[in-house]
């Protein structure tokens, strides 16, 4: 199986990140392993790409940061979905079921 | 773990020290430290932990925009800044230090060229009124003016040293990550040596009064004919000349530190208009001014001004000494510090604007 081309995916980086906002707060790590896991390790995020997407959707409102403890006593910055951001991810969802309407009738299974 | 921070140091080595170069390197650290931490946990060599934290990382390109890279390479005010290579950073240190010293050793040696007179005294009691008296006072005060001299060659030479550096003091000036690094880490190492000479001097300072205090117990015991009194004065002055010593080194090393990591946060602003017809500044372009960001964008209102901040708590200092060895009134001329202080506020108030 070939890998994702990242050039495909950048687009929906911000929409699976969100997904994974939308119940609680999280940070770096934490997401980035969840999306290996949920993409069944067919997708791993890079650490830049991640970082990118975080500062780019603070500064359109989507997320908010904050630091936060852990037990451990280790400070991490964590991320939370805004109202904005919850508008934005329902956008986002819709816009995919768009596009892979119209991309399937492009792809051809037999060949 | 070593490896991966040392990757991620050379990532980051040539870019400049800004607020948001600093929190993406932050933050990618926290990301790489958790994925090698939990791939150890899973039982992954520490190589193979590495190499796939490495494989992993990605691409600085992808986040140049969030590094705000062309911000910088666009905006005038940074294009100005003058760079201070690590070299020059470990020279400027060493340097700094070796100043430090000869500040500190200067003030001591003006502390102890009291003693000579002090003492000068005692002796004479002690040999009795003979040839001897006849010159012991010219030479104890000969040696006072002596070391006073010797004082001020250290002040002047090390100041002429440290014109070199004086930039850092002036001029907006850049660093890149490592080398903010660098001298963050130097001075972390250095913060437990101040704690130490900072706490010796100002017990030395506190317990000077102890020889007088003993010498004129024993001088009610034992009767001398030695006035003891005096050379217990003169022990006092030794000790305090010792602590303070220890202070103003301390003191200005530390400094040091703040010097350069303060060059880094000044910004040059322009300040004049063009004046090219009256031909000043070259007559090409605009007047500029540097200014701290602790002043919040404020400047003084003229040269003078400036040269009454400089010189404000060099002053202050010295009414204080003056006024505490004078008249020996320690118990209260402390008050001099938050009069001082509150004065201070309302000067640069008055003496500076916002552009």
């Amino acid at each position: 199986m070939s890998n994702i081309s990242s050039d495909v995916i950048r687009g929906y980086n911000d929409t699976m990140i969100l997904y994974l906002l939308w119940e609680q707060p999280s940070y770096g790590y934490e997401i980035s392993k969840q999306i290996k896991s949920l993409s069944e390790e067919k997708y791993i995020i890079k650490e830049t790409t991640l970082y990118s997407a975080f500062t780019r959707m603070e500064k359109n409102g989507y997320v908010e940061s904050f630091s936060s403890d852990e037990n451990g006593g280790k400070r991490r910055t964590y991320y939370r979905i805004t109202d904005a951001g919850r508008q934005y991810y329902k956008e986002k969802c819709s816009e995919w079921h768009l596009t892979k309407d119209v991309i399937e009738n492009f792809i051809r299974d037999d060949i | 773990m070593e490896t991966i921070k040392n990757y991620l140091e050379n990532m980051f080595a040539n870019l400049p020290n800004t607020p948001q170069v600093k929190k993406a390197k932050d933050e990618l650290w926290q990301m790489m430290e958790d994925k090698y931490n939990e791939l150890i946990s899973e039982g992954m060599s520490d190589n193979a932990a590495v190499g796939t934290v490495i494989s992993e990382f990605g691409n600085l390109d992808e986040i140049a925009d969030e590094l705000g890279i062309e911000e910088i390479v666009e905006s005038a005010d940074n294009v100005e800044k003058r760079e201070i290579s690590l070299d020059e950073v470990k020279e400027f240190l060493t340097v700094a230090k070796k100043q430090a010293w000869q500040i500190a050793i200067g003030v001591a040696i003006c502390i102890l060229s009291i003693v000579p007179p002090m003492a000068s005294e005692a002796i004479e009691e002690y040999m009795g009124k003979g040839v001897w008296s006849h010159f012991s006072e010219g030479i104890c005060m000969s040696s006072m003016f002596v070391m006073v001299a010797i004082a001020v060659i250290l002040f002047i030479y090390s100041s002429v040293v440290m014109k070199k550096w004086e930039f850092i003091e002036k001029e907006a000036c850049s660093m890149s990550v490592a080398t903010a690094d660098y001298v963050k880490e130097e001075e972390n190492a250095f913060i437990p040596k101040y704690a130490i000479l900072m706490s010796i001097g100002v017990a030395l300072c506190i317990i000077s009064v102890v020889p007088v205090a003993f010498m004129d117990g024993l001088n009610n015991v034992i009767k001398s004919s030695i006035d003891l009194e005096d050379l217990g004065g003169s022990f006092m002055f030794v000790v305090v000349a010792i602590g303070v010593m220890l202070i103003v080194y301390a003191a200005n090393s530390k400094g040091r530190f703040e010097k350069l990591i303060k060059a880094t946060l000044r910004r040059k602003v322009a300040i004049g208009g063009k004046d090219s017809e009256n031909g000043t500044n070259g007559g090409s372009g605009n007047v500029y001014t540097y200014v701290d960001d602790e002043n919040d964008g404020r400047v003084y209102i003229s040269p003078a001004a400036e040269t009454i901040m400089d010189v404000y708590w060099p002053s202050i200092t010295c009414i204080y000494l003056c006024w505490s060895f004078i008249t020996f009134d320690w118990h209260i001329s402390w008050i001099i510090w938050p009069i001082a202080g509150v004065l201070h506020g309302a000067l640069k108030s008055i003496l500076m604007k916002r552009i």
